[in-house]
């Protein structure tokens, strides 16, 4: 399949319920919702800056459960950055990222090369809290990617959690602020993101 | 566009355009485009048919048909259709038979195939005089009885709801089960229970995997069928009769109510987002309106959500799911703001369904996209971007064998012809006169050939160099001539028709190159596809060729269509009988070339694999412009 056009693509993977589409609506809508409804796959664009020129951000929502192995090897191949969502609330949902990390891996080989980010979400609910924060950290070392708690729900994070992984890609320098070539007063100018209405 | 359209519309396509779409149906930027449905494959309904079945009898027409005898065959009294085995018989009937007070305009057996027609009836007495028939078929006196009955389980839904058909059917059972009237004879009771039985066992068998999508027949048939299997005078007679009908029951899955439901269907995977996955391969089934399938609906930035829905779901409840998804607050779905959702082509063609249409996912064309988006942002949908970037050909194509590619071609389409129930071809032409049925299976196919067509001229037109766009183009004749070999008259029209694209034909350059016997073998297909004097060459060719085949079924729809608008249904409240058999028996020739299975031996080697899943998930340019653009760019000077 041809490279398609300019887009920088980011796949969430994570076990179902754990949150990660309402991390992606909290990022691209600003909104929280407390009904869940499963995922199949879903694909949200916002317009990014990408070595200085307008690119589009694409972030895709997967399913949780391991239904579709085919959409999942797709994703990865297309994918440029990963997003890997456990619960803090859930044990289980950490061990259900491994497959989908070593998955990665083979697919892309040159892991330390692809921005990932492991991200606790959740993190309002610590009263039911199953991971410690340093067992997420401990993880994210093995694994060599970064690492990250949050909340979709009291928006704690979320927008980090986006620029942080643009951040560690190497070998473009993708950014949610847009500066183009213009001066740097337009660097400094508001993210286009409250603008981009997104359905 | 729906993909017949297409084919009906294109220039080279060989089929004369019908008047019932206007040229030029691109919408102006703004305007709303009229909805889909009046197509040219599906007329409107025509107003002189009432909408629901007619009312009380009139008395003389009743009695007419009470004078026949019940072993006389039904016959229409104006029938001199020739060739006829049974002419003479005719003649003595039409002494003994009145005048019918208005003879139906086609009293021509219309298709030609000489059997014997029945006489018009009212849509109430059509089924009573069926039963009347029913036993002398039952004693082996030649065919008649049977192909009336066949006729009306097949094309009933024409005049009269499969449900209302099989509760008048159950109306017949309880009446021979009750005391019969006085001027029946001593047995006729039982004769008519039995006549009852051969009708709903020929019903179930011809409806067999279609009466899960109907609850309320279901609910018929049940009861119906309960009532039989407790009548013991039956069961004597009859006993093996009794025991195929529980088999039937068992093996329909009616779906009533009260019970618990099938287990949960396994989610098909339909559109092209998901075909490039594992499930290619596998061999298709049929879609029935209750499966669920994947559906993507895109907003007017391109992002996407993907709905799970059932194949019927109406605009409505897909417009609720997206909705749901998206979290479109309530302030935001406000009158002005409610989504809306359109369909829109590679070429930007867009239109807006209307929320009550159902079952929209098998009309949408090759690379058409469903959009849910706002009134106010309707103008500014713009279409997806091209899926094929425009790389020099280097697809599978070049690499394989043309048998090869030709057998799975022929595979795939056998499997996709398969699919298609045999009411489909009869519920298409008819469809939104009488209650919805889905057509799906019967849609993907015609989507399929439209795409084969398209196919054609994407790989020449994405072929850069002149010798091997030359090569290309022998190879695709080559293929077409392996299909015809295969009887799959369906690949090998698609392919002509694709090769006979204008951006394809004005190739002038690299017609030249082909070699003199591939130049006349083209001609002969040409000639083959001719439609002149109503595709009578083809016709011809067709018919020397023993089952199994696969036909270019475009034009079956095109035969029935021309049925159905050719003659009335109900004249003076009268059944046109010949119509409806002239119907079935197309449908029965349908049911003639799939009488045998298509056998073709495919290796399962990696190479075969990879040849397989290339022909069963074309990725086409379905965008004429575009095509004539790449044409242009490679041949500037042509013509
Ligand atoms: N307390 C809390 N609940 C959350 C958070 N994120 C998601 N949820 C809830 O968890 C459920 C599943 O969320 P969803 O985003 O659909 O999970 P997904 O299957 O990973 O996409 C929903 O009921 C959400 O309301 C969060 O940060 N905190
Ligand atoms: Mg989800």
């Amino acid at each position: 399949m041809p490279e398609q056009s300019n887009d920088y693509r980011v796949v969430v993977f994570g076990a179902g319920g754990v949150g990660k589409s309402s991390l992606v609506l909290r990022f691209v809508k600003g909104t929280f919702r407390e009904s869940y409804i499963p995922t199949i796959e879903d694909t949200y664009r916002q317009v990014i800056s990408c070595d200085k020129s307008i690119c589009t951000l694409q972030i895709t929502d997967t399913t949780g459960s391991h239904q579709f192995p085919a959409m999942q090897r797709l994703s990865i191949s297309k994918g440029h950055a990963f997003i890997l969502v456990y619960s803090i609330t859930s044990r289980q949902s950490l061990e259900e990222l491994k497959p989908i990390y070593e998955q990665i891996c083979q697919i892309k080989g040159d892991i330390e090369n692809i921005p990932i980010m492991l991200v606790g979400n959740k993190n309002d609910e610590n009263q039911n809290r199953e991971v410690e924060n340093s067992e997420g950290e401990a993880m994210a070392k093995k694994w060599k990617c970064a690492f990250m708690e949050t909340s979709a729900k009291t928006n704690h994070n979320v927008k980090e959690l986006f620029q942080e992984l643009l951040n560690l890609e190497k070998r473009r320098t993708v950014s949610l602020q847009i500066d183009g070539k213009k001066s740097k007063q337009q660097k400094r100018k508001e993210k286009l993101k409250g603008k981009c209405v997104v359905m | 566009m729906k993909p017949l359209e297409k084919l009906l519309k294109k220039p080279g396509s060989h089929l004369p355009v019908r008047p019932a779409a206007p040229p030029g149906q691109v919408p102006g930027p703004g305007s709303v485009p009229a909805p889909r449905r009046q197509s040219l494959s599906r007329p409107p309904a025509s107003p002189e048919e009432p909408a629901g079945p007619a009312g009380p009898v009139p008395g003389g027409e009743g009695r007419w048909l009470e004078l026949r005898p019940p072993e006389a065959p039904l016959r229409s009294p104006e029938d001199p259709s020739p060739g006829c085995d049974r002419d003479r018989d005719r003649d003595r009937d039409r002494d003994r038979e009145p005048p019918s007070p208005e003879p139906p305009p086609a009293a021509r057996c219309c298709c030609g195939c000489g059997c014997a027609p029945a006489a018009p009836a009212p849509p109430e007495r059509l089924l009573a005089a069926l039963l009347d028939r029913l036993p002398a078929a039952a004693h082996g006196r030649g065919c008649g009885a049977e192909s009336l009955l066949d006729d009306i389980v097949l094309t009933h839904s024409l005049f009269l709801p499969t449900e209302r058909f099989l509760q008048q059917l159950h109306q017949h059972f309880v009446l021979a089960a009750g005391s019969p009237p006085a001027r029946w004879e001593e047995g006729s009771g039982l004769r008519r229970k039995r006549a009852v039985l051969a009708v709903l066992l020929h019903f179930l068998e011809t409806y067999k995997g279609l009466l899960q999508e109907e609850e309320s027949a279901g609910k018929v048939i049940k009861e119906l069928y309960l009532l039989i299997m407790k009548d013991t005078s039956l069961y004597h007679e009859l006993e093996d009769e009794i025991l195929k009908l529980h088999q039937l029951v068992e093996t329909v899955e009616l779906k009533v109510a009260d019970e618990t439901p099938p287990p949960n269907k396994q989610v098909k995977p339909l559109f092209r987002h998901f075909r490039r996955i594992d499930s290619c391969l596998q061999t298709r089934v049929a879609f029935r309106g209750s499966d669920e399938i994947f559906c993507r609906v895109y907003m007017p930035d391109h992002s996407y959500v993907t709905i799970r829905s059932r194949l019927s779901a109406s605009v409505q409840d897909i417009l609720a799911s997206v909705t749901e998804k998206l979290q479109y607050s309530e302030e935001q779905s406000t009158r002005g703001d409610a989504l809306i959702l359109v369909t829109m082509a590679s070429s930007g063609e867009k239109a807006v369904l209307q929320p009550s249409e159902e079952c929209v996912f098998t009309t949408l064309g090759i690379n058409s996209h469903l959009f849910a988006c706002t009134r106010d942002t309707f103008d500014s949908l713009v279409p997806l971007p091209e899926e094929i970037q425009v790389v020099p050909g280097d697809t599978e194509i070049h690499r394989a064998e043309p048998e090869d590619v030709a057998n799975h071609l022929t595979a795939f389409h056998w499997e996709l012809f398969r699919c298609i129930h045999e009411l489909e071809f009869v519920d298409y032409v008819f469809h939104g006169e009488r209650g919805r049925r889905e057509t799906a299976n019967l849609e993907l196919l015609l989507q399929r050939c439209s795409e084969v067509q398209h196919w054609v001229g994407t790989e020449l037109l994405l072929c850069e160099g002149l010798g091997k766009r030359a090569h290309l183009l022998k190879k695709l004749i080559k293929i077409a001539a392996i299909c015809k070999q295969n009887q799959d008259m369906l690949s090998f029209y698609a392919i002509v028709i694709g090769l006979n694209n204008a951006a394809v034909s004005r190739l002038r350059l690299t017609w030249e190159k082909l070699p003199g016997k591939f130049k006349n073998l083209f001609r002969k297909f040409e000639n083959l596809t001719d439609p002149c004097r109503n595709h009578k060459t083809y016709r011809e060719v067709l018919a020397k060729m023993k089952p199994p085949l696969i036909p270019f079924v475009p034009l079956i729809l095109k035969d029935l269509t021309f049925l159905h608008e050719g003659s009335k249904t109900l004249l003076d409240g009268l059944v046109n009988v010949e119509k409806l058999h002239c119907i079935a028996e197309k449908v029965r020739t349908v049911r003639k070339y799939r009488s045998r299975p298509l056998c073709l031996e495919l290796e399962a080697s990696p190479a075969q694999l990879q040849t397989k899943a290339y022909v069963r998930q074309l990725r086409v340019i379905d965008n004429q412009n575009l095509l004539f653009e790449l044409s242009y760019k490679l041949e500037p000077g042509s013509q």
